[in-house]
């Protein structure tokens, strides 16, 4: 699904019929962008600017003051459609907390009940979206979701998006609070629904290095406006942009960049951490030669 | 984002925030008490004039008290409805309002009533509509002093009070993200018929509930680790000065209520 946004301004000061003098500035200062299937896309900037109002007019539960929304082409807000925003999966920040069943099973389902669908179908979807989190069917269905360790109810949250099918997959800061090893299973199930079912997944993260290794675009939001656009490798290697936002460097962009100024590799962009090790390990192994 | 019109307090500094807690509740108290005892049609207009008038000095909107007055509109009805019913002095001459028929005395009474509601209405609306809410939990609690003697916990149920009210916005704002995080993964059930509606109600509460338990807990830890132990030996962070004005709106709301023993 293609998202397009044509110069999109959104304030939260409700217009009123007397224009006082005090405007509130807006929360997003017109935008212009489009996001194409299948991208995995990062989102930047610090609280406060617009992040949350940016994913949420993709949602639909903001429409904007000015411009518009258009998926698929379509404006579902001025076409009278909101129907056409349940292709896109929203996944608030720790949506565990959104857990409200006596069984994993009716939590995943709660998204199927209003489309009256017969038993065996919703089980099978049921099944299919625990498959794609990860969880066994048999082991979890039955069991309550607030007995659950904290990365398995994130999972059984996300799997009751998931299983509506979106096109579109939206996270808000999906690993915050998760450990390392929950992390790493998010993201590999994050890139694996990306690419088997060619879902386009955006998510808002703080970790640079999250941003480098797992993301095909980064847009960096501040003050409402989207400052860098573009591939992570490239944008995150910007200082000016980096001190903009008093970011550091990240660490794989570090290393790749001091193995290329001292000339060991000639590769523009990031190194994988076996590229890294074997370019460190052929400089020892040559100094060692020297040594000798 | 934070839309807190639910709370009726809005920083403006204006005289009538001022003013000591407890004064303005005694005040508002004795003020009642003379708006309740006063059957004087002259005297009572001119206390909801003075009301209007505070009104206007707090910077209070004109909107807020329009629609407070409005709210009101059932009550009116009812007792101008129900003093028509019953006429006080079948003798005097009547008066045709429509279908309702009043005596003198009848209609004065209903007028009276009338006022008296509003008045009241708008009295607790300006108390508290000037005072921060913590503030006046504090005056509260200092009013209610004496009967901690009689072992009643003022203080916890002040506490209580405070926090609720300190918790209303954060449970406001979960609230809207619990409504909408079900409705992203409802299948859009918020936009069929009532009972699909109606069953988006429990998705709703259950975590609502959950977290305030939570978080009732975290308060709790995070209020014993800064040492909190009950009233005992706590000291308070505002120290309430009377001032010289205070005591004048006090003689000015005695004086109110003596004039209409001398009226």
């Amino acid at each position: 699904m293609q998202i397009q946004l044509n110069n999109v301004s959104f304030t939260y000061e409700k217009k009123k019929r007397k224009t006082t003098s005090f405007l509130a500035p807006p929360v997003l200062n017109q935008l212009h962008i489009t996001i194409k299937s299948g991208e995995m896309l990062a989102i930047a900037g610090k609280s406060g600017s617009g992040k949350s109002t940016f994913l949420q007019l993709l949602k639909g539960f903001l429409a904007p003051t000015t411009g518009n929304v258009l998926l698929d082409d379509i404006d579902p807000n001025s076409s009278r459609k909101p129907e056409l925003f349940d292709q896109v999966g929203y996944i608030f920040q720790y949506p565990e907390h959104q857990l409200f069943s006596t069984t994993v099973f009716d939590d995943i389902a709660f998204g199927l009940q209003s489309a009256k669908l017969p038993k065996e179908i919703k089980e099978q979807k049921v099944r299919k979206a625990m498959e794609v989190v990860q969880l066994d069917y048999e082991e979890f269905k039955d069991r309550s979701p607030f007995e659950l360790s904290g990365g398995e109810k994130r999972r059984v949250a996300i799997a009751g998006v998931v299983v509506l099918e979106p096109k579109l997959l939206i996270l808000d800061e999906p690993t915050a609070g998760l450990d390392l090893p929950s992390r790493t299973a998010l993201f590999q199930l994050l890139h694996q629904m990306n690419e088997e079912q060619g879902l386009t997944i955006i998510w808002v993260s703080h970790q640079l290095d999250e941003i480098v290794n797992h993301a095909s675009r980064l847009l960096a939001l501040k003050n409402g406006i989207f400052i860098a656009d573009g591939s992570p490798v490239t944008t995150l290697s910007d200082p000016e942009l980096l001190e903009s936002f008093g970011w550091e460097e990240p660490s794989a962009l570090v290393v790749s960049r001091m193995l290329r100024q001292f000339g060991i590799t000639s590769s523009n962009g990031k190194l994988s951490p076996e590229e890294a090790a074997d370019a460190i390990s052929l400089i020892l192994n040559q100094q060692q030669i020297l040594v000798k | 984002m934070g839309n807190n019109s639910f709370l009726l307090y809005r920083k403006q500094n204006t005289w009538l925030e001022q003013w000591d807690p407890r004064m303005k509740i005694t005040v508002s108290l004795i003020f009642a008490a003379s708006l309740l005892l006063n059957h004087n049609l002259l005297l009572k207009t001119a206390q909801i004039v003075l009301l209007i008038i505070l009104w206007w000095i707090a910077k209070l909107s004109w909107r807020a008290l329009v629609f407070t007055l409005l709210s009101l509109t059932i009550f009116f009805i009812s007792t101008m409805i129900y003093q028509s019913i019953l006429i006080t002095n079948p003798g005097d001459s009547m008066i045709h309002l429509g279908f309702l028929t009043y005596s003198l005395q009848g209609a004065i009474n209903g007028i009276l009533m009338c006022e008296q509601i509003a008045g009241i209405v708008l009295l607790l609306s300006l108390l508290v509509r000037t005072t921060s809410p913590i503030i006046l939990a504090e005056g509260l609690e200092m009013i209610l002093k004496p009967f901690k003697k009689l072992r009643i916990p003022v203080h916890e149920a002040v506490m209580m009070f405070t926090i609720a009210l300190r918790f209303l916005p954060i449970l406001i704002e979960e609230i809207d993200k619990i409504r909408k995080a079900q409705m992203a993964r409802g299948g859009g059930f918020h936009r069929k018929g009532i009972s699909s509606r109606f069953r988006g109600i429990f998705p709703m509460l259950m975590p609502l509930f959950v977290l305030s338990i939570l978080r009732a807990k975290e308060l709790a830890v995070a209020m014993e680790s800064r040492c909190y132990q009950g009233d005992e030996g706590r000291t308070p962070i505002r120290l309430y000065r009377l001032h010289p004005r205070d005591y004048s709106i006090l003689a000015f709301s005695v004086f109110n209520l003596l004039l209409i023993f001398i009226v």
